[in-house]
């Protein structure tokens, strides 16, 4: 099934180091699936806030994009899990404080330390994402979406501003 | 729901105390690494002033969530400055001259100082 999308920038998490982007989903079919007409990232929001058995984890994965990196190191590549085509945060266990599991994923593709997409996630519960039942489809979708995305630069679809800080783009369909 | 609701309440509830120990975290890695810079030291040179292995003190700036007081202590003794003040009763710029609790009266430690506002308190 092809899935339409549109970008959407963060305007709330966006800071002067960091622009954070997501994707709206625009399904070509009758769906549910976008009702509300939210971001991937505000889903992920939605399905996780207030949720006290992973609210370390959840707090950690806001503290990093809007502390951490939006406001003191940019989006340095060491804080980003690779995974296939797209990344993941948290950050690798090295960067990370406490003894419990870190098991939360979001998903999302750095672009450069000033711009990153934000896509949905989970809990993982399983060694391998693929294997995951919370997190397999959004894994995929982050795939699918960061290929989208990295062939839209290549198309010049999505530009790079003058100062390499941020990109540029006409309101276009992404499609995966 | 819009976007900026449902982020800007997802970031207003950040527990303080996140945000207070990712900050104050930082800015201690900036302020050894401003007192390294005032010495022209290396990390090198500042795990040999120390007696560490370099690897140690690489670990603790860019993973300082590994700092404890202790080690903060060992970095303040090694670099000859503060790093982490507290107000009203930290030496100007002396660790070493810490006044001995035994002396301090309650009224000193109890008082906070006029310039001092605690994390969260609107000026």
């Amino acid at each position: 099934m092809t899935t339409f999308a549109q970008i959407k920038r963060l305007e709330d998490l966006t800071t002067a180091k960091v622009n954070y982007y997501s994707i709206q989903l625009l399904s070509d079919q009758e769906s549910d699936e976008n009702e509300e007409n939210i971001t991937l990232f505000e889903r992920f929001i939605q399905k996780h806030q207030g949720k006290t058995e992973i609210q370390d984890n959840y707090e950690e994965i806001l503290d990093w994009l809007e502390i951490r990196m939006g406001e003191l190191f940019g989006a340095k590549a060491k804080y980003f899990r690779f995974e296939n085509e797209s990344h993941a945060l948290p950050p690798p266990i090295q960067f990370l404080e406490g003894e419990g599991d870190h098991t939360l994923r979001l998903y999302c593709l750095r672009l450069s330390d000033s711009v990153v997409f934000l896509f949905d996630g989970g809990v993982k519960t399983t060694r391998y994402a693929q294997e995951c039942p919370n997190v397999k489809d959004a894994f995929y979708q982050a795939g699918k979406i960061s290929k989208a995305l990295t062939q839209a630069l290549k198309d010049g679809d999505i530009l790079w501003d003058e100062s390499g800080g941020n990109i540029v783009y006409d309101d276009f369909d992404l499609f995966f | 729901m819009s976007n900026k609701s449902i982020i800007s309440g997802a970031l207003a509830s950040i527990r303080p105390e996140t945000r207070i120990f990712t900050r104050k975290l930082a800015y201690i890695v900036m302020r050894v690494e401003q007192l390294m810079a005032a010495k022209g030291w290396t990390q090198k040179d500042l795990a040999q002033a120390m007696g560490k292995q370099e690897s140690e003190i690489s670990k603790w700036l860019n993973t300082p969530h590994n700092l404890t007081l202790k080690s903060i202590a060992k970095l303040e003794a090694a670099l000859g400055e503060e790093i982490v003040v507290i107000p009203g009763i930290s030496p100007q710029g002396q660790p070493t001259a810490y006044p001995d609790l035994m002396t301090l009266n309650n009224a000193q430690l109890n008082e906070a100082p006029q310039e001092y506002q605690s994390p969260g308190s609107k000026s």
